[in-house]
């Protein structure tokens, strides 16, 4: 076993690679100069010119680029152009929450989308079968930017007990111990802290939620029609064993089996979709900054941050292998 | 919303003596040394640090002395003489003496990119006594107090720069009326009261600016409670006409405007003579063309003002001749010129850059349907800063959407530097052709130390680059600033439009006061 | 096949829903001039934000522009930008999988480490980069959109090619000396295109989603064109006091969106009951 996971981790190595070489390439050939964006309007020539030789723009591509990947080799990320941070430092700031912002968002999608794909897989063909699946169709259908707007909306003007933007009130001061807020005033006792933190989470997690709870129930009602349709389901029906036995602790974990490796993919589809929701609800994550830093040509941190996406998802998609192969020795080849 | 006061309470802090202010962007750094112009970092910086003067309450037409008790000025105006108000000190415990004057003023013209300019005449600064700083420039600068009261040039505390070098802007130590208590990327910036405050402590005990881009969701946070302020910044990078509408029909908000001198227009380039616009009838025609009064009062619904010159209507040297000479909306005149120009309709087409965001892209559209009307096709690029500069420096535009922020309160902020032929290729100009007779006309009108005549000169400068048209001059953003309606003392300062807290309290205080 | 498609589309009514949704938006956005009440760019600042009504049946913008007409010249944008960007993402992404499917090989590999490479960036943030590379402006963006779709594609393609060259008829017409590219055409692509064309729909909705988050985000459609993500956009600041600016286009995005779904939520539910099917 360990053996497989060694050669999965060093084949992803390659992958990140090009991954580095892509974004390396993408952000060299946007027009428009960091320099610039942390002088300003009125800045001259000569001095856009002295900070590019400060921030070693002025040495070739080539050069710059083995210079990223030797620092990176030594775990040390740059340094952010606009802050003169070390992007490790914000990175490590605001990676939870982003993290903590995906978690929140799977558990309501398997909340609701598990529940509902096997109601639908139960009734299927009937009235609340058509109806989930449009339902679900209808949030996938809809830009998510417009659900986060109308959810602020909802909340913002008449149902007022849910905060419409940031992570923490103003008035609390995040002493970080994980990073992430919700674990983090567990641990300090502080229940206040807790229902801010939990208050703040929900409006952004729906958001993130609802997609990847619409794409999961469907993914769940085929497994499961799947599994209903299996000789053993007849047969532990014929032996009297409880309806809802048989569904919920029979069919449903096997079914669960494929959709680890679609919760995978859906993954991935969120942390593209965290940079808008953390945009519009001005949550301090990865995805806003990575934003940011396109905009104002912040290199390092945009290397740095897609190079974080990108291993995230590549991590995430092996662990879901390896579960999945745990849970069921068939599965021995890589999903897809 | 009782039940948000709770928690405050339990943390120790008095809501109805913490003002929460939201702003836009993170703020850049809190170091005078690298702050360059950008709005929210300057604002904070002027309430953690002092300046040698500041423009005075509520007028802001003349300036007071803040670190400087008084100052004398040598009638050729090259040699400026403070004498320092004593028993002021920084939030560390150090005094502020001449030294610290020295330093922090020797730190900003080396360090800071816009302050070089503006230093450069400086020769030398004696501080014989630790009470008196003498600064000797090379040449007579008659608005070089404009210069010290900019928040770039504010003292910074020498042994905190001594201590903490490069991480200054992490744990800013000033003398201003507000101490740093903690900053989160992204997030917040927490200030506390400075209680030996050189003017007497502030009413207010905190002040905490909330990053929040988004200016629908400020709407809501105003509204309910959760934010005191939004700060002028988010307004005038938005389109708040709609916002103020619903604000001043809330009697729990106020809205307050103020004139500004930032200047937006539409420049042409006018160093590229196979530039369309190069013909000097295409860029009146261009400028005929212009609805203005639709701009203004239908689409923008009066939260600008017109600008009709190269100097806004709120700088004292603006010219009233102008205004009376500007140009009309009169599309009947601009089609004649565009066929004199050998122009039929529908045979100019332009390339209109401009920033991203609704408020330049509507502002945008607009002019567009105008040209279009008058048979001019333009097309609208809204890109990202650092491309659109990128093309401004290298001219690879015709015509570009843009807009002007005076840093200092003079009209020296809005001419010399965009104007000059001979800085054209140097920042975002206004790339003037080479004209020494013009140059020699602004720079004598930036040297000239008599009021009235300084004036005069930039009469004559304004008319001058009237005859050239080298942009339509649009409006000027008003200042905007929502507030709740207990919140009083809001002072806005002129150029740059920024805020000082100090004075600041909320109404609910008043019986306790 | 048309018999099978006649008794599919009898079994999948949510897929006829879809299909008709689609033909009436066509029509809708063919009749664009017809059923417009006024020119989607003409300027009125006397009619600025007013509510629906007689003039204008979906009110008007901020620049007292119809919304109606621009909702149905927008439309237009929209089809374009679900036919063309998914025509794009399957031929680039289609002839890349099928050489790395049918030669192997170190292409295969170079390719296939390409295509992980490109799936594991979040795609909006690859659309971000190309459409600030290339300017904002509409083609560009569905070319950024494109090209961060194409993966899928090869993937599929690459799969179905793999799986159909180690066919018994196909290993003949090799060793019968039949010229590759004659192969390709005639053995491969016909059988690999229909599950390449079941991903079609699904794939054009996710583009124009995609699309209509970059004009969000300002790297899309510039104006005055009337495309519904960057409508929205503009106009969201007075969604509180003129809902309909920016409701009329999101619910148009939400239609036509929800029908490409239907049709390939359909489709693909077809062709999972087939593979389970005994065959």
């Amino acid at each position: 076993m360990s053996r497989y996971l060694l050669r999965r981790l060093v084949g992803l190595i390659p992958v990140l690679a090009l991954v580095l070489v892509i974004v390396f390439c993408l952000t060299r050939f946007i027009p428009g100069d960091p320099a610039v964006t942390l002088l300003g309007p009125g800045a001259t020539a000569e001095q856009i010119a002295a900070l590019r030789r400060q921030m070693h723009l002025d040495q070739p591509q080539g050069v710059q680029f083995l210079s990223y990947v030797w620092n990176l080799l030594h775990g040390d990320l740059g340094v952010s152009l606009k802050t003169g941070r070390p992007v490790l430092d914000e990175l490590a700031s605001k990676l939870p929450a982003t993290i903590e912002l995906a978690l929140a968002a799977l558990l309501i999608a398997l909340a609701i989308g598990i529940p509902a794909g096997v109601a639908a897989a139960r009734r299927r063909g009937g009235v609340l079968d058509q109806v989930l699946r449009v339902a679900a169709l209808a949030c996938v259908s809809v830009p998510a930017f417009l659900i986060a707007f109308a959810l602020q909306g909802l909340f913002g003007s008449w149902l007022r007990f849910l905060p419409v933007a940031g992570r923490l009130s103003p008035y609390f001061i995040f002493k970080p111990i994980t990073g992430f807020a919700v674990l983090d005033a567990l641990l300090h006792g502080d229940v206040a802290a807790l229902s801010d933190a939990i208050r703040h989470l929900l409006l952004p997690a729906t958001v993130l939620g609802l997609f990847i709870a619409a794409n999961l129930s469907r993914f769940v009602r085929s497994a499961m029609i799947q599994q209903l349709d299996e000789d053993y389901v007849r047969t532990a029906r014929a032996k009297g064993l409880d309806e809802r036995q048989v569904v919920y602790g029979h069919a449903l974990p096997n079914a669960l089996i494929p959709v680890l490796s679609v919760i995978a993919i859906l993954f991935g589809d969120m942390l593209g979709g965290a940079i808008l929701t953390e945009t519009i609800f001005s949550w301090p994550g990865v995805g806003r900054y990575t934003l940011d830093a396109i905009r104002n040509r912040d290199y390092p941190v945009v290397q740095s941050a897609t190079l974080i996406f990108a291993a995230m998802f590549m991590l995430v998609s092996l662990a879901i292998d390896v579960i999945g192969q745990r849970l069921d020795p068939r599965l021995k080849a890589p999903v897809a | 919303m009782a039940g948000l006061a709770l928690p405050w309470a339990q943390m120790g802090i008095d809501r109805s003596r913490t003002l929460v202010v939201a702003v836009p962007t993170d703020p850049g750094s809190l170091d005078p040394a690298h702050n360059t112009a950008e709005l929210v970092g300057s604002e904070i910086i002027l309430n953690l640090f002092d300046t040698l003067v500041a423009w005075a309450a509520p007028h802001f037409d003349r300036l007071e002395g803040r670190l400087a008790q008084s100052w004398t000025v040598s009638d050729d105006a090259r040699s400026f003489r403070f004498k320092l108000r004593p028993g002021i000190f920084f939030h560390d415990g150090e005094p502020v003496d001449a030294q610290a004057v020295k330093v922090s003023l020797e730190r900003a013209g080396r360090l800071n990119p816009y302050m070089r300019a503006s230093f450069e005449p400086i020769a030398a600064i004696e501080t014989r006594q630790p009470d008196i700083v003498t600064l000797r420039l090379s040449r007579p600068v008659p608005f070089f107090l404009s210069l010290l009261a900019q928040p770039q040039a504010a003292v910074v505390s020498p042994t905190a720069v001594a201590r903490l070098g490069d991480r200054f802007a992490d744990a800013p130590v000033g003398s201003g009326a507000f101490r740093f208590v903690r900053k989160e990327r992204d997030v917040c910036v927490v200030l506390e009261a400075n209680p030996r405050y050189f003017r007497g402590p502030p009413r207010l005990e905190h002040v905490i600016y909330s990053v929040n881009a988004n200016p629908s969701t400020r709407r809501f946070q105003l509204e309910n409670g959760d934010i005191d302020v939004s700060q002028q910044a988010g307004q005038l990078g938005a389109l708040p006409m709609q916002d103020m509408d619903a604000f001043r029909r809330n009697p729990t908000i106020q809205v307050i405007e103020a004139p500004s001198q930032i200047l937006r227009q539409l420049e042409f380039n006018n160093s590229r003579a196979s530039s369309p616009t190069h013909d000097l009838r295409v860029r009146k025609a261009l400028s005929y063309a212009v609805d203005y009064d639709g701009l203004v009062h239908g689409l923008l619904a009066d939260s600008v003002d017109r600008a009709y010159g190269p100097l806004p209507t709120a700088n004292w040297a603006f010219d009233p001749a102008i205004a009376r000479a500007a140009f009309r909306y009169e599309p009947e005149r601009a089609r004649a010129l565009l066929r004199q120009a050998g122009f039929e309709p529908g045979a100019l087409k332009l390339d209109i850059y401009t920033f991203l965001g609704a408020f330049w892209g509507t502002v945008a559209t607009f002019l567009q349907a105008n040209f279009a009307a008058v048979g001019v096709k333009a097309n609208i690029r809204q890109v990202e800063f650092p491309s659109l500069r990128g093309l401004h420096l290298a001219g690879q535009f015709d015509v570009a959407l843009d807009g002007r922020t005076p840093w200092y309160n003079d009209p020296d902020a809005h001419i010399t530097i965009g104007y000059l032929s001979s800085l054209a290729s140097t920042a975002m100009t206004f790339r003037m052709p080479p004209d020494a007779a013009l140059d020699r006309l602004i720079l004598d009108a930036q040297d000239q130390t008599d009021a009235a005549l300084r004036k005069e000169l930039y009469g004559r400068v304004q008319q001058q680059l009237m005859a050239r048209v080298p942009a339509v001059y649009l409006f000027t953003n008003r200042v905007i600033v929502f507030a709740r309606a207990e919140v009083r003392g809001l002072r806005i300062g002129p150029a740059p439009p920024l805020t000082e807290y100090w004075s600041v309290y909320k109404r609910a205080q008043q019986a306790d006061a | 096949m048309r018999g099978e498609i006649v008794w599919t589309l009898r079994r999948y009514p949510a897929a006829v829903v879809g299909t008709s949704m689609i033909a009436a938006i066509v029509l809708a956005v063919a009749a664009a001039p017809l059923l417009s009440p006024a020119p989607p760019a003409m300027v009125d600042l006397a009619y600025r934000l007013t509510p629906p009504g007689l003039a204008h049946p979906f009110g008007a913008d901020l620049f007292g522009r119809d919304v109606l007409a621009r909702v149905l010249y927008g439309g237009r944008y929209t089809l374009a930008i679900g036919v063309v960007v998914t025509a794009a993402a399957l031929t680039i992404g289609s002839t890349v999988g099928v050489l790395a499917g049918f030669f192997g090989g170190a292409f295969d590999m170079v390719a296939m480490r390409l295509v992980d490479a490109m799936l594991s960036f979040p795609a909006l943030i690859l659309a971000i980069a190309l459409a600030a590379a290339f300017g904002p402006s509409l083609i560009n963006a569905m070319t950024a959109i494109a090209i961060a779709q194409a993966p899928q594609f090869a993937r599929l393609a690459r799969t179905e090619a793999l799986s159909i060259s180690r066919r018994p008829y196909v290993e003949a017409a090799i060793a019968a000396g039949v010229s590759t590219p004659r192969i390709l055409i005639a053995y491969v692509l016909r059988n690999i295109l229909p599950p390449l064309l079941t991903q079609a729909p699904l794939s054009a909705a996710n583009a124009i989603l995609q699309v209509t988050s970059l004009g969000f985000l300002g790297l899309g459609a510039q104006p005055p064109t009337p495309e519904w993500g960057a409508d929205i956009a503009s106009n969201l600041e007075f969604v509180r006091d003129a809902p309909w600016v920016a409701a009329a286009p999101g619910l148009a995005i939400l239609i036509t969106v929800l029908a490409f779904n239907l049709i390939g939520d359909c489709i693909t539910e077809a062709m999972t009951v087939r593979r389970r099917s005994p065959s």
